[in-house]
């Protein structure tokens, strides 16, 4: 039997097993029929895949269409324009309901961690940045703690600089500003690493990322350090 | 089953496929109702088990199957339904659900398998989407329908085995060109 025809019948599984014998033994002993059989083997999963996908994509057409076939035109024209109206309604209200959830669940559990790298003493002459940084960050001027922060972490490299700075970007609101410094922090590994993770959670809370968070807040309980206690609540609020 | 759905379903024609979808598409969402299943997760559901009875059709499954086409879709839907709820356990009970009696509807076991391709074989792919649409077709035919060429002279509209014959190498030349290449 001619090699392609073997192949053909090979690939459709339809060899007799006279056949089936003729193949093993040419697949052993001809390396250019390897190669092509090698060659159909691999096309056969290309093409299903292609076939695959291209039926997978028609179907999810044809799902998305249930949705616009609708019978009768002329009032159901109408009933299209009331149940968006309804649907832009209920989004508004759920969005906003659920805004003020996490919102809440954020201003309830969230504090700026204190300052424990520059304990200020009021008599303190030394009036460098960092301590000026950490002044601020104490006395809620958050923008001016921020600036100072940054200048300060680039020039030191200290990486509490991240974790403060993060905290009173939440304090003002920030967080999306806020989670890739948290992220940055959580790589290092200086005493207030342990508490990044919690922080970072409310951060996605502030951000109605609430999967991300709740896998944050399990890792805090999980740690049963700090904050362990407030994050097994949170978690069940989630719930 | 009937050979005209099994052939429906092998070809793939959209409209066909379309009609076969819809045809069965509300029955199915009610059919699936009882088991406490959100309206999205039955739609999906559906959907996968669509394409599921396309597969058992390609495979040749189908050709022995004595049930209706309806009845066979909707028992790989069950199947996919128990799937989900045996997932979905830990938070809801599942159990009362379970006793839904629907004798009528017998379980389809489908495995999912989707393999993901090889580096070689994404090369291939891409020289694939570069061949025609004619070429594309009919290694689709044989390939991955797994028409013989006979069938493929049967379901569409080259006139005969000879025809297909030469078509079908002169596109594996191409591609082998472009391997080369």
């Amino acid at each position: 039997m001619e090699h392609e025809e073997l192949i053909e019948k090979h690939l459709q599984n339809k060899l007799s097993s006279k056949e089936r014998l003729e193949f093993k033994k040419l697949l052993e002993s001809n390396p250019a029929f390897k190669k092509e059989v090698s060659l159909h083997t691999n096309l056969k999963k290309v093409v299903e895949h292609e076939d695959d996908t291209n039926f997978k994509n028609l179907i999810a057409d044809l799902e998305k269409n249930t949705t616009q076939k609708q019978p009768n035109y002329s009032y159901t024209k109408w009933l299209i324009a009331a149940s968006i109206a309804l649907l832009f309604g209920l989004t508004y209200f759920l969005n906003t309901s659920q805004k003020i959830s996490t919102d809440q669940l954020f201003a309830q559990n969230f504090e700026p961690y204190r300052n424990v790298v520059a304990p200020i003493v009021r008599s303190d002459n030394q009036q460098d940045d960092k301590t000026r940084a950490f002044m601020a960050y104490e006395k809620g001027e958050y923008e001016i703690a921020i600036s100072l922060f940054t200048k300060l972490y680039s020039e030191t490299k200290e990486p509490y600089y991240l974790f403060y700075k993060a905290n009173a970007l939440l304090k003002l609101e920030r967080a999306k500003e806020a989670i890739p410094l948290l992220l940055e922090h959580l790589k290092t590994k200086d005493t207030l690493t342990k508490k990044t993770n919690w922080y970072l959670a409310l951060a996605y809370i502030k951000l109605k990322e609430k999967k991300k968070a709740k896998e944050l807040l399990k890792k805090v309980v999980d740690d049963k350090s700090y904050k362990s206690k407030e994050a097994k609540k949170l978690i069940d609020k989630f719930e | 089953m009937e050979k005209k759905d099994i052939k429906a379903l092998v070809l793939s024609n959209p409209k066909e496929i379309s009609r076969l979808y819809y045809g069965n598409r509300d029955p199915f969402l009610n059919f699936g109702k009882k088991y406490g299943l959100s309206f999205d997760d039955l739609s999906d559901i559906y959907q996968e088990a669509f394409i599921a009875l396309r597969k058992h059709a390609i495979s040749g499954k189908l050709d022995t199957v004595n049930s209706s086409l309806k009845t066979y879709l909707f028992g790989i839907g069950k199947f996919m339904i128990f799937d989900l709820l045996k997932e979905k356990k830990k938070t809801t009970s599942y159990e009362s659900s379970l006793h839904v009696t629907d004798e009528t509807i017998e379980i389809v076991p489908f495995e999912n398998t989707t393999e993901e391709l090889t580096i070689e074989q994404h090369l291939l792919r891409t020289f694939f989407k570069k061949l025609g649409k004619k070429c594309q077709e009919m290694l689709t035919l044989f390939y991955s329908r797994g028409l013989s060429i006979d069938e493929i002279v049967e379901f569409t509209d080259y006139t005969s085995n000879s025809v297909v014959r030469s078509q079908k190498s002169r596109c594996l030349k191409t591609l082998k060109e472009m391997i080369k290449s």
